[in-house]
């Protein structure tokens, strides 16, 4: 066996706190390592160069790669060794940044770890076997989940590029929540004609499927050909899809889950959306008196909702802005903690509000109170440190973005994982902002965190990009980890026929043995530890491997 | 008086690679500080984790021993994990003849949960680091 070690500096992330060095010359030690190196960055063309270089002068047959995470870089370097004949499978990736060298501020702690990390992968590859890659075809299709401006984004792109676009939406008309907007902001454009505009060009396309008042009500398979079935009103219909974009938005923040701020028990209190839709038919007296409450229901700890929902600030300046226009003696007053008008001309946006007279007063509001003459607002004044109490007329609360009341229910549909404000979570929040932990599900719009309609539009068609990419290739590798049996050792048990939950593997009644179904097997390697005879494994995750890497972490070296 | 010399624990874990082992990247990520005595080995899921691997480990000397794996409902593999928790129960049973059972833990941490993971480990860590200075 003639094994490689490479290990990255990763410029500084790495050298600054383990030893690379010290890393590099104990492993010449061992007779199974031919090479052990360190570069500064190993992912760079002269780092790929000294790999391949290795394997040719050494001939090797195992690469071990001690350097970020494996789920970066994980292509690249596989691509190193097909380039060079090796099989894929028989690279290791260690993970001494990440796992060690971030973790720790001791230089010789994080030395020691790093070298039983990288044996426990030398351990580990020795019991490595090649492993063939199965190719399977890859249906040029997609499901878009929810029919907002993302999901129209991706469906309007999937679709010009020729691929057959199921679209799935959960109310009775495409276009979420953008329809209800009179003026989205900063093109003032009504969002109805927004939507009106991307549907009807969806529609006169033959390639799209546009399903409403429907929902997923069951999803399975893999990447290139899942399995949904969706419940529409004209019965339940099956499709077969390569990908998926999920692009569900999000649930306008509900004010009744703050009693104090009053919402229900009086008309004259609104959301900026009530507001928006209410339009002309607001009574309101000649010089009325109005206010504007920002952050509510984000940046609130105690409800649950820490973060900022990005898009409250403009709705509230916007809000102040269409009173003030419409009265022009009304006093608006705006209670803020910080305006962060975040957009391109948004800081321009909250200078004209003032200019047009709209007060702006930093304070914390403790209590909404109607009476019959008008609103009370009792609160504190943060700049002065002083509490107030004024009345108003009408009182607008600027909400902010909820996650959407389905997303559980998606998560666990889908199998995907939600971050801790049950938004969508995103594979890598730098290098993979648009992919899940699935293979093939892209996540779109609002629903991965607060965006406004330029950004949901752009993540819209960001996501279907990634997702055409994978579908246009028409085929797709699966990994190779599925169980095999070893029917010598097979006592026919069936033990790991009724744990398995693929339900992959199948008994040979006449050879009183089982056998998997390569095809349905998932790579859970369940059977492999409930095995009492050690007859079925886990291709890349056998017994030997495990038992190895635990002794490498442990043994006395 | 003589100062006695601290030891440390090795803790081995077995971390599910669609979450614990995605939180624990995270963690790092986020420079979250935790013991070097954790050490990570990456399984495709909760279940494929033998009781066997566990008592290999105590075995050859580790003071302590997690599985982690998704929170019941949200296994990659549908219900593995439920596997994983009926599992790991029967083997603390076992386990707990020889006075072993606080070697071995059971937690649930998604991917989204850096500080979670964090949070457990170093709890378990102090726990055990206690434990063995104590005697």
């Amino acid at each position: 066996m003639k094994t490689g070690i490479f290990i990255c500096h990763c410029g500084h992330n790495i050298k600054h706190t383990v030893d690379v060095k010290r890393l590099s010359e104990y492993f010449k030690k061992y007779p199974q390592v031919s090479v052990s190196e360190d570069y500064p960055f190993v992912c760079s063309e002269p780092g790929q160069d000294m790999i391949t270089e290795s394997i040719e002068k050494h001939g090797l047959d195992r690469v071990i790669i001690a350097s970020c995470a494996p789920s970066l870089h994980g292509e690249l370097f596989k691509d190193l060794l097909r380039k060079k004949d090796v099989n894929p499978f028989l690279l290791r990736r260690v993970s001494i940044r990440e796992h060690c060298s971030w973790v720790g501020d001791d230089i010789d702690q994080n030395t020691e770890k790093a070298k039983r990390l990288i044996l426990s992968g030398l351990y580990g590859a020795a019991h490595y076997v090649p492993l063939e890659e199965k190719q399977v075809e890859v249906n040029k299709s997609a499901l878009i989940i929810g029919g907002g401006v993302s999901g129209l984004s991706a469906a309007l792109f999937l679709s010009k590029m020729g691929m057959h676009v199921y679209l799935v939406e959960m109310g009775k008309e495409l276009g979420g929540h953008v329809r209800e907007l009179k003026s989205v902001w900063p093109s003032r454009v009504s969002g109805a004609d927004i939507v009106e505009e991307m549907e009807k060009e969806l529609r006169a396309r033959p390639n799209v499927e546009i399903f409403t008042s429907t929902k997923l009500s069951n999803f399975e398979g893999f990447f290139g050909n899942y399995e949904a079935t969706l419940n529409t009103p004209e019965g339940q219909k099956k499709a077969t899809v390569g990908g998926v974009v999920l692009s569900i938005g999000f649930s306008p923040f509900d004010p009744h889950i703050k009693p104090e701020l009053g919402y229900g028990r009086d008309p004259r209190i609104v959301t900026t959306l009530d507001l928006e839709k209410a339009g002309d038919s607001l009574d309101l007296p000649d010089k009325p008196r109005v206010a504007v409450l920002h952050c509510i229901g984000s940046r609130d700890e105690q409800i649950g909702r820490p973060y900022c929902s990005r898009i409250c600030c403009i709705n509230a300046l916007r809000a102040s802005e269409a009173i003030k226009e419409k009265y022009n003696d009304s006093y608006v007053e705006s209670f803020y903690m910080d305006v962060r008008a975040h957009p391109r001309g948004g800081e321009e946006f909250f200078e004209d509000t003032q200019e047009k007279g709209v007060l702006f007063t930093r304070a914390n509001i403790g209590e909404i109170i109607p009476t019959p003459q008008g609103i009370v607002l009792r609160g504190e004044d943060t700049l002065f440190g002083e509490t107030f109490e004024r009345e108003f007329d009408l009182v607008v609360l600027s909400i902010g973005m909820s996650p959407p009341e389905t997303s559980k229910e998606m998560a666990t549909l889908l199998k995907i994982s939600l971050d801790k404000d049950k938004f969508f979570l995103e594979a890598h929040i730098k290098l993979r902002p648009f992919d899940t932990a699935v293979k093939g599900i892209f996540i779109a719009g609002s629903c991965s965190g607060p965006k406004d309609v330029e950004e949901s539009i752009n993540h819209g068609r960001a996501s279907a990009l990634k997702l055409y990419g994978f579908l246009n290739l028409g085929y797709a590798f699966v990994d190779p980890f599925i169980s095999i049996v070893d029917p010598k050792r097979c006592s026919g048990c069936r033990m790991c026929e009724q744990a398995c939950v693929a339900k992959a593997i199948k008994f040979d009644e006449e050879k009183r043995v089982v056998h998997v179904e390569e095809a349905a097997c998932m790579g859970c390697g369940l059977c492999n530890a409930t095995c009492p005879s050690s007859a079925i494994s886990l291709k890349g995750y056998v017994d030997s491997i495990i038992d190895d890497e635990i002794s490498a972490l442990l043994e006395a070296i | 008086m003589e100062e006695k010399m601290e030891k440390n624990p090795e803790i081995v874990g077995f971390a599910c690679s669609f979450c614990t082992f995605k939180a624990s990247e995270m963690a790092g990520s986020l420079r979250m500080k935790y013991p070097d005595g954790v050490k990570l080995i990456q399984v495709p899921c909760s279940s494929r984790v033998d009781p066997a691997f566990i008592i290999k480990a105590i075995f050859e000397g580790a003071d302590g021993v997690f599985v982690a794996g998704c929170h019941p409902g949200d296994c990659h593999f549908i219900k593995g994990n439920y596997y994983t928790r009926r599992k790991i129960a029967a083997l603390k049973e076992q386990l707990d003849a020889f006075g072993l059972k606080d070697k071995l833990r059971l937690f649930w941490v998604s991917a989204a949960e850096a500080r979670r993971f964090v949070e457990k480990v170093t709890q378990m860590y102090n726990e055990i680091k206690e434990k063995k200075n104590a005697r």
